[in-house]
Order: structure tokens, then C-alpha cells, then sequence
């Protein structure tokens, strides 16, 4: 009986390193690449429809409330807006919630928020602890029109932090492998157009 | 004239063809050309180096026709170079794009290749006064994968007061200064700057890194923010470029080429003491 116990225990012991050595030896193909991106690009087209809505005067405090609980969710614990503007030196540092909320609270009679039609997607690189981390970049249009009818209009370009991971869960019996996408740290730069 | 009648073309290319789209958003109409054009992140200028992805910014599997075509990278190099710069000039541009796209030996830029680092200038308070830092930055490899780490510093309050000169052979405690109590170790501390004419052989003056994080540790140095990054690469033997970002209206903007040395290998020490301002 104990040489039973001890047979499952290391079979059981091996097949749980296999497991680990699987998950840690992650190879991502390009086509593998291709479906991730999509996943990505994905969460931040939500992003952005989330943003459209924050923005958006005509919505009420108790939706935007939520659609910025919705947009945390999109997010890694931590991430931070790093925002850099043509008329002042270096990044000023907020957390994406206290951004998002100061982006409800802009002071314009009505805002606008729209998305350029091109984004790009870098590499997926993995970091020490195993996970992949890839940046996409989009441009964004914000125009505010104050109740004198000044216009404020700025163009940023938003890199964001794109973590990609594999895990794995048990669906009956069986376990599932998965690539999970959270955004981290986002940049945002204005642009200087013509 | 005829680089930017290329990228009149390829940008025409770029925005007929377009990309997916973000359709659950408001996509906002007008002209985004010069977006297209703009070398985005430091991945696409190291792929648009290498004619790695197509003009829609699509990377191209290693197997296709497309992929690292000395032709159309020739046409991408050319777009890669600060128009604006009056440092590199056009004979050394073409030098340097006809020996790295040589048919029987082209070199290309690799992430991971080593030979490149970062320099990333940030705004700290040390002792409560506005001063900025210089910060050079490598990826170094480091469990599953890859990470940045600090490599190095330069920290301009410091630099009057390390010393890499050698020491001064007349300036030492005689070995009978034990007798003596060692009372003559006021001259040493009288004058700090040869104070370490003192210390022992295997002695070397600290590097700003160590100073900076010991100031760092004690509270002397807050930091504030971010304020430049730019790139030095070595990779490609017999050249150095710095590749910085350029922020401005136009098709020429983006991450570009910002200066070009052609570098001889024995002359390198003598440009990184240059990127590292030794000795200033």
C-alpha cells in the first residue's frame, strides 16, 4: 500500500512539472501572435468606447460611474496614465481611475472624442517572471467646446501597455489553457500637427 | 527629392489600403498621412530598419518574399534619417545604407542583440534643488525573459567631485605614522580633493550610480519625471547611430536616425566616454 502511495504521489509530482515546464516554455508563433493581437485590440477598442462614453457630457453620473468600472477591469492593479504636453516639460503621473474621473469632470459645454483609424502593434516580449508584454499605439481627437464657444481641440497619441498571459483552468476535468490580456501603463503624448 | 516622393507614394499606399478598424468608436475623418508616416515605437523603427513589416505596419512572416528585401529596405533606410538634422550628411547617409544592405552581407538591428542601450534624461530634486539626472539604461536577461535595468548615471552635481585621475605618488602617511598615533591624518582630510592620493591600491573612486542610489536611499534625491529618451546603438560594426524621437508636423517625424558616426571599433571607448560624459 505505501509502495502504491508513493507511486501516485511522484507520478503526480511529475505531471505537475510538466504542466509548469509547458506553461514556462510558451513558444508564440505568429499565428498564435496574430490571435492575441486581436485579443488586445480587442480590450483597447474597448478602452477607447469606454473613454468616448466618459467623455461624453450627454452621459450621466451614474453610467459613467460604471463605465469606468467597466474600463478598470480592463486593467492591470496599478496602472498609471503618464500624460506629456506640448507646453510643459516631462510626464505628469495619474492613476487610470483618478484619470478617467478627470476626464469626466473636464469643464466643456461639450466634449468630442474620436479615434483615428490606425493603430500599431509591437512585438510580445516575455519578462522575467514569464509574462509577455507588448505596446499598442492609437491616436485620439478630443475637441471641447467651452460655453463661450472657445474650441479646444488636441491630438494624443496613447502607447499602452499590453501583458499577455497563458494560464490554464479545469472545465470538467479537463484543463483548459487560455491567454489572458490586461492593459498596464498607458502614455499619452500630444502631438504637434500641422 | 526622390526619398519623398517614396514616401508620397507609400503613404498613399498606406492610407487607400488602411487597417483594421476601431469601429466601436467615433473614427474621426481628415487627413493621417503624417500618422501613418510616423515611426510609432522603437519596435517599428527597428523593423521599418530591417524591412521587417509591410507599409500598413503589418510584420511579415520570415518566410515571405518581402520579408528583409534589400530593395525596399534601401527605400525604408532612407526615411529613417531626421531630414532636419545638419549633422549627418547625405554622403554618409548613402555610405552608411549601401554597407549595411551589401548583397553579400547586409546587417540588420536585433532587439536582443546587445550593443544598444538607452539614455533617459529625468528631472530629481537633490537637496531640495531641481537638477537633472542621466540615466543609461540596458536590457539585461534576467529569469524567463528580458528586463531594463539602470546601467549607469550621470549626475552633473557630482562629476567636479569624482576624480579618475591617478594619484599623486608624493602624497602619503609614512609608515612610522602609527608611532605617531596617526596624528597626521589631519593633511589628508584637510584637502578632500587628494584625499584619496591616501587610500590603498585596490581603492577606485565610486561610480555616480553608487552615490546616486546611496542619495537616493537617504532621501537626498527625489524623483520628479521624465523628460527625453533617446537610443545609442553599436550594433552594426564600424557605425554608431542615436536614434531619438521627433515630435512634429509632417511625414518626417517619429523615432529617427539623429546622428551617424562611422566608427572605427578601436574608437568606440572614446564615443562612449563621449555618450557618458566622462570626464566633463
Amino acid at each position: 500500500m505505501n509502495q502504491l502511495i508513493k507511486t501516485v504521489s511522484i507520478l503526480t509530482s511529475l505531471w505537475v512539472i510538466a504542466l509548469y515546464a509547458q506553461a514556462q516554455s510558451v513558444n508564440i508563433t505568429p499565428e498564435r501572435k496574430r490571435a492575441i493581437d486581436s485579443l488586445a485590440l480587442e480590450k483597447v477598442r474597448d478602452l477607447s468606447k469606454y473613454i468616448s462614453i466618459i467623455g461624453d457630457k450627454a452621459t450621466s453620473m451614474t453610467e459613467s460611474q460604471r463605465v469606468i468600472d467597466r474600463t478598470m477591469e480592463l486593467f492591470m492593479e496599478g496602472a498609471q496614465m503618464g500624460v506629456s504636453s506640448l507646453n510643459r516639460k516631462g510626464v505628469r503621473y495619474f492613476p487610470v481611475r483618478k484619470y478617467l474621473e478627470r476626464l469626466r469632470a473636464l469643464n466643456y459645454q461639450t466634449v468630442n472624442i474620436e479615434w483615428y483609424n490606425i493603430q500599431y502593434i509591437s512585438d510580445l516580449v516575455q519578462q522575467p517572471d514569464g509574462r509577455f508584454v507588448g505596446l499598442i499605439t492609437i491616436y485620439q481627437r478630443f475637441e471641447g467646446v467651452m460655453e463661450d464657444g472657445m474650441r479646444y481641440v488636441d491630438v494624443t497619441k496613447k502607447d499602452i501597455t499590453v501583458y499577455v498571459e497563458r494560464k490554464q483552468q479545469q472545465i470538467g476535468g479537463r484543463l483548459i489553457g487560455f491567454w489572458d490580456v490586461l492593459l498596464g501603463d498607458i502614455k499619452v503624448t500630444e502631438t504637434k500637427r500641422s | 527629392m526622390r526619398t519623398h516622393c517614396f514616401a508620397f507614394v507609400c503613404l498613399w499606399g498606406l492610407i487607400s489600403v488602411g487597417s483594421s478598424r476601431l469601429c466601436a468608436q467615433k473614427i474621426a475623418t481628415g487627413d493621417i498621412t503624417d500618422l501613418y508616416a510616423a515611426t510609432k515605437q522603437l519596435s517599428q523603427f527597428i523593423k521599418r530598419f530591417n524591412n521587417e513589416e509591410d507599409r500598413q505596419g503589418v510584420a511579415y512572416d520570415p518566410k515571405s518574399k518581402f520579408y528583409r528585401e534589400p530593395e525596399q529596405r534601401k527605400q525604408y533606410l532612407k526615411l529613417l534619417f531626421d531630414e532636419q538634422s545638419i549633422v549627418i550628411p547625405q554622403n554618409l547617409r548613402a555610405g552608411f545604407i549601401a554597407d549595411i544592405t551589401r548583397s553579400d552581407s547586409p546587417v540588420f538591428l536585433d532587439f536582443f542583440g546587445g550593443d544598444w542601450f538607452a539614455e533617459v534624461k529625468v528631472t530629481v530634486t537633490y537637496n531640495s534643488k531641481e537638477e537633472e539626472a542621466i540615466l543609461f539604461m540596458v536590457l539585461e536577461k534576467a529569469g524567463q525573459g528580458y528586463k531594463w535595468v539602470i546601467d549607469r548615471v550621470y549626475f552633473r552635481p557630482y562629476a567636479p567631485h569624482i576624480r579618475s585621475v591617478t594619484k599623486n605618488p608624493n602624497n602619503f602617511l609614512h609608515p612610522q605614522s602609527h608611532e605617531l598615533g596617526f596624528m597626521n591624518l589631519n593633511r589628508v582630510f584637510e584637502s578632500p580633493v587628494t584625499a584619496e592620493d591616501y587610500t590603498s591600491q585596490s581603492y577606485h573612486p565610486p561610480e555616480q550610480l553608487q552615490i546616486f542610489m546611496y542619495d537616493l536611499r537617504r532621501g537626498a534625491i527625489k524623483f520628479i519625471t521624465v523628460n527625453d529618451t533617446r537610443f545609442h546603438f553599436f550594433q552594426l560594426r564600424g557605425w554608431y547611430f542615436e536614434v531619438a524621437n521627433f515630435n512634429r508636423p509632417g511625414l518626417n517625424s517619429g523615432w529617427l536616425i539623429s546622428n551617424l558616426v562611422q566608427l572605427p571599433p578601436e574608437q568606440k571607448s572614446v564615443m562612449l566616454n563621449y555618450i557618458y560624459r566622462e570626464n566633463r
